[in-house]
């Protein structure tokens, strides 16, 4: 046994250089080939679009205390909310935890030096800034009330939906080339970078989730990008394909819609459901329970969301035939979901679980999902469905799902892998009650609207009868919506902070066994001088605690892969 | 772009970009990359022809008669067979390590697809010609008649595509050092002109059945 | 119900306040012969659902605490804690495999129910355009717009289809929704198991007044429905000219108000104020440039002025007012003749209608009013 200085895990902190001080000024990052530093930039994007998407949401939010509206009229309050949803959707979840942390984390959990086409992505990096462009400047085009669906022949009919339409088509379309290059980027990345000892069914499931996600990007995405491409056409030249005065089908429209748009239900929380399963392990450190279902159900998953895109059409007109068809796949996708669950609940179940931010958020999501899950079994539900239909109720659900869900994700993987990102750590007392204010707003906003949707409160209203008893509830959500504000900018507050005052990161915080925590944070500009050797990444008996780093670090009584190797260099 | 940091050189030799072991292994993950490519690109063009055929199906009142299709189609899909069947030939002869036969290919598949291109861009004017007055007969005359264009033209796009790794393809086996990676290049390359050839015709097939 | 209330300008909030309430903490009032099962799959789904929840959060907490990681002892790794267990997984994953089959048989038994429409259901023709509501009694030849009366323990069939974009009807009191398509029709059907007003709500986005395609639902007992049938078959014959602006204001009135403004302010549409004014002066401008006093010469096609009023309902893409971005859809066969003239007089009438502040004035004094329709009589 030789000392301890010669492992990567626990090479001092901060020796030298690393990926943040490599090279210097705009150029090298803005033209960058690191997928360390090309993450960061997608993280610095989807955030200030979050902010952005954020801010409409509360102009939403608060127009709706009062029946008649507060702040907007009726145009206003419809830019609003289709802004709302055209940028939390296309800007911020779709490449939230793939694009921004998977970039960051999936090459070193697979101990590469780099993804497997570094310039295409760059390039995706490139398309999204340039279709966020498009995007935004809809609402200075005349602006864009459609709604993010885009719905035909609203949207194609020049009379109707203001200009801004051409542009937000057409920055959905580059946004969505984006997602498919990186898919593609990651598919080949895992299938041909992954180190020696890393077998399909050895790798963290956190790639498991991104592959399956890769792969719904690279087929169902196209789907979406030739939609748009002949909605846009057709507006600028009055082609009829979706517009019935015009000899075409509006339904076809909402066919080829949903079949990209509910995959893309699970482009946002596939990954997510990856970190949680990261958090549970890592920060109850203790194996992760039923390994090979958890990586299955993902694959289920991704395949189940193919075919269940009707049910989102049950009341559109589609035959009852279609209808019950749909209803009975739809409730497929619900077991892979439950195994998932019971999985996370199981992993807890004699661990050590430290009570950090990250691992709260883990738990928070497991809460959150639960309810989004169980809820969707009213809307797969045909005679629920035909009542809860375009009302809050849906609302609701799917924030659940994609809010509550996919982002709590992001923000636990944000928690967990900061310290790896910036080298820094975060106040974790402040985590913790930043969490708490998000997880009571978050609640009170969005359970009330499922009782708002079940009374009857349809969707994308701008105003409401006064005598229908919605006020209520309207008003509690809007205080939800404030307080969950709040507890956003206390997380800009101290991540921001820890930047500056935050402790020193050692190599490995939380006793993660995963690649990306056996080199130093922040990592070295090429990641590990050699590929590394790897065992099984959730069999943290290996590790110990050590006072000295603050962080953990190879046992010393215990072989580890690799350990001939070092201590042949050393 | 001139700011590689990158090292674009490890042990295993020059030329191997980023986490490659050596350049095999990068033009096995090129391969990769590519059916990846073609997977999208198979459901961009399956959806766009799936629309079509959908609303040509439910349609009451599609048109009868419609002219018939520009006779330059037919000499596109020569001459787009033809440059595939080049890229082919390239390919075995570049196995045979003839580098003339290399040459010649490359130049008759760049030919090949230069006639393409020119031959489309021709038929879409004469189609305009033939269809002008039924454009602004109704809805249903306007949506057959734009099909053509809608079609062809998303498939140009990607011809057009297509010429970049065969324009460099061709510089490469003129005048520059043929490498392990550029020989993979040609056989991805010659790949994607397959693909495009069944893409067209699955095309003409589905225009042949509506207009 | 009397002839006077079922002809009052709006109903009143205090009815449909009635009709929201009686529902239960998830569901509102509940008036169809569906509704009561519809509640109960949900109820059923419901009582599922609280079990798994509270299930997994109590397992999630009761594991967080119970395992919560000793302070200063960070080397609690437990190896021996199993990693999988085969048949405890199958069983979770079978489990709610079949909880979630029944739940879709029962789902869909309520919903085949739903598309079966009973032979003799009383069917009425809806058009739903932006941002109001139309409803064709074809048996009585009544058309309604912004209420739509019912039969009372009676099938009713509506057979709808849209002019413009897509909306759909949405009546949470009978737990009924269908979207209406432009270009093709869409039917749903209920029974209203009790008499009262309910709101029907457009719940497919529309545009700018989405929020506003409201309509109210009738329900009356059989004998109501149909002496209120012959008073609306009856209602436009039987008025004396005189009364007609006042009719057009208490009866018709909804169709327009989303974009028509009685108080003056500019909607989709300029307001119904002051609009006389400018079409007799023929101060109003169009898209094209051309002013209304351009076509209003001897022998122009508005030589009478009141046959523009008609014409922009009639065909309101004729002449697009400047400012405007020509919305309205054309009211062509969903008014009759006498209807349409009530239009005109109830906007060559506005000023004396309706108050400074747009209400409607009660009793309105029309004597010496102007109720000539023009030459087009």
């Amino acid at each position: 046994m030789t000392t301890i200085d010669a492992r990567p895990m626990e090479q001092p902190v901060l020796a030298g250089d690393n990926y943040l001080t490599h090279t210097r000024g705009f150029r090298s990052w803005f033209f960058t080939l690191d997928h360390k530093r090309i993450g960061l930039m997608y993280l610095v994007s989807v955030l200030t679009a979050f902010l952005l998407g954020g801010i409409f949401a509360l102009l939403v939010r608060t127009q709706l205390l009062v029946p008649e509206g507060l702040i907007m009229d009726q145009n206003d309050y419809n830019k609003a909310f289709t802004m709302h949803g055209g940028i939390m959707v296309f800007l911020v979840i779709i490449p939230s935890i793939p694009a921004a942390l998977g970039n960051f984390v999936l090459p070193i959990m697979l101990g590469a030096k780099d993804v497997a086409f570094p310039r295409l992505n760059l390039f995706s990096y490139h398309l999204w800034i340039v279709g966020a462009i498009f995007l935004v400047m809809s609402m200075f085009t005349g602006g864009l009330d459609t709604g993010w669906t885009f719905y035909t022949p609203y949207s194609i009919d020049q009379q109707s939906a203001m200009g801004g339409v051409i542009p937000a088509v057409t920055g959905a379309f580059i946004l969505g080339f984006s997602s498919i290059f990186t898919g593609m980027n990651f598919i080949v990345t895992i299938h041909r970078l992954r180190p020696k000892g890393m077998t399909w069914f050895r790798m963290p499931l956190f790639l498991w989730s991104i592959y399956a996600t890769a792969v719904i990007q690279v087929l169902a995405t196209p789907v979406l990008g030739i939609t748009l491409a002949l909605l846009a056409v057709e507006r600028a030249f009055g082609i009829g394909i979706f517009n019935p005065a015009l000899g075409g089908d509006p339904v076809l429209y909402q066919h080829f819609f949903w079949f990209y748009s509910h995959p893309a239900v699970y482009i946002m929380i596939l990954p997510a459901m990856g970190i949680v399963s990261e958090l549970i392990a890592v920060h109850s450190h203790r194996h992760i329970f039923g390994y090979s279902f958890i990586a299955w159900s993902s694959i289920a998953i991704a395949i189940f969301s193919f075919i269940v895109w009707g049910h989102h059409m049950f009341t559109s007109g589609q035959s009852p035939l279609m209808n019950v068809i749909f209803s009975l796949i739809t409730f497929s996708v619900a077991i892979p979901s439950a195994v998932k669950v019971f999985n996370w609940l199981a992993t807890m179940y004699k661990g050590a679980i430290s009570w950090n931010t990250s691992m709260l958020y883990g738990m928070g999501f497991i809460f959150l999902f639960t309810i989004g899950g169980l809820t969707g079994l009213y809307l797969g539900t045909l005679s629920t469905d035909v009542h809860l239909h375009d009302t809050y109720f849906v609302v609701a659900h799917f924030h659940y799902v994609m809010m509550g869900s996919a982002l709590i994700g992001f923000i636990g993987g944000l928690h967990h892998w900061w310290p790896k990102m910036t080298g820094k750590l975060i106040n974790d007392n402040a985590g913790r009650v930043a969490f708490v204010l998000f997880f009571v707003g978050y609640n009170l906003t969005f359970f009330t609207q499922f009782m708002l949707g079940s009374h009857g409160m349809p969707r994308r209203y701008a105003t409401y009868p006064a005598d229908a008893g919605f006020q209520f509830y309207h008003i509690l959500s809007t205080i939800g919506s404030y307080m969950m504000a709040i507890a956003f900018f206390m997380m800009a507050f101290y991540f921001i902070g820890s930047l500056f005052f935050g402790r020193r990161a050692p190599a490995n915080p939380w006793g993660g066994r995963s690649l990306e925590w056996q080199c130093t944070s922040p990592p070295p500009h090429d990641n590990f001088a050699e590929q590394p050797e790897v065992g099984d990444c959730y069999d943290f008996s290996v590790l110990r605690w050590d006072e000295a780093t603050g962080g953990y670090v190879w046992r010393e009584d215990v072989e580890h892969p690799g350990q001939h190797a070092e201590d042949a260099t050393a | 772009m001139t700011t590689t940091d990158r090292p674009a050189t490890s042990a295993a030799g020059a030329g191997v970009r980023g986490a490659y072991r050596d350049e095999r292994a990068q033009v096995i993950a090129g391969s990769f990359g590519l059916w990846a490519l073609l997977a999208t690109l198979a459901m961009l063009f399956g959806g766009l022809l799936l629309a079509i055929l959908a609303i040509w199906a439910s349609s009451e009142q599609w048109p009868k008669s419609l002219p018939p299709l520009p006779w330059q189609i037919w000499v596109s899909t020569a001459s787009l067979i033809g440059c595939s069947i080049a890229c082919s030939a390239a390919v075995a002869a570049d196995r045979r390590g003839s580098v003339t036969g290399v040459r010649a290919a490359m130049a008759s598949a760049l030919i090949g697809a230069g006639i393409f291109t020119g031959m489309q861009v021709w038929a879409w004017f004469v189609w305009h010609d033939a269809v002008e007055q039924l454009l602004t007969d109704d809805g249903v005359h306007r949506l057959a008649t734009t099909a053509f264009w809608v079609l062809t033209g998303l498939h140009v796009a990607h011809v057009l595509g297509g010429l970049i790794p065969l324009g460099m393809l061709v510089w490469y086996a003129l005048w520059r050092r043929w490498t392990t990676v550029r020989r993979g290049l040609l056989g991805h390359t010659a790949i994607y002109w397959h693909f495009l050839d069944v893409v067209w015709l699955a095309m003409v097939l589905t225009m042949f059945i509506i207009l | 119900m009397s002839m006077l209330g079922l002809l009052a300008t709006t109903t009143s909030p205090m009815k449909l306040g009635e009709a929201t309430s009686g529902g239960t903490f998830w569901m509102p009032e509940s008036a169809s012969t569906i509704a009561p099962e519809v509640d109960f799959v949900f109820d059923f789904i419901n009582w599922i659902n609280y079990i798994f929840f509270a299930l997994v959060v109590l397992v999630l907490v009761w594991f967080a605490i119970r395992y919560k990681l000793k302070p200063g002892s960070r080397e609690s790794f437990t190896p021996d804690a199993p990693t999988h267990n085969t048949p405890l997984e199958l069983t979770w994953t079978t489990m709610p495999l079949l909880l979630v089959g029944l739940i879709f048989w029962l789902g869909m038994d309520g919903y085949l129910r739903l598309t079966e429409v009973p032979d003799d259901a009383y069917p009425v023709k809806v058009t739903g355009q932006k941002w109001s509501w139309i409803f064709e009694h074809p048996e009585f030849g009544v058309i309604e717009g912004g209420e739509l009366t019912v039969p009372l323990n009676r099938p009713v069939r509506m057979i709808m289809s849209s002019k413009d974009v897509l909306h759909s009807v949405f009546i949470p009191a009978f737990r009924v929704k269908q979207d209406v398509v432009p270009g093709r029709y869409t039917s749903l059907w209920f029974e209203a198991t009790r008499p009262g007003q309910y709101r029907l709500y457009c719940s497919e986005y529309c545009g700018m007044d989405h929020s506003k395609m409201l309509a109210v639902v009738n329900v009356l007992p059989e004998d109501e429905f149909q002496d209120a049938m012959g008073q609306l078959a009856r209602e436009y014959e039987d008025i004396p000219d005189s009364d007609l602006p006042a009719y057009a204001m208490n009866r018709l009135y909804s169709r327009c108000a989303s974009c028509h403004s009685r108080d003056g302010t500019s909607g989709t549409g300029p307001s119904f104020v002051g609009l006389w004014e400018r079409t007799k002066n023929g101060t109003t401008v169009f898209t094209d440039g051309t002013t209304l006093k351009d076509h209003m010469g001897p022998g122009g096609e508005f030589e009478v002025p009141e046959n523009y009023l008609r014409d922009s309902i009639l065909n309101p893409q004729h002449y697009i007012v400047q400012n405007y971005m020509g919305a309205m859809p054309t009211f062509k066969g969903q008014l009759k003749e006498r209807q349409v003239d009530a239009l005109v007089l109830m906007i060559k009438n506005m000023d004396r209608l309706v108050d400074d502040q747009g209400n409607v004035i009660e009793n309105p004094d029309l004597d010496g009013a102007d109720i000539s329709t023009g030459s087009a009589n």
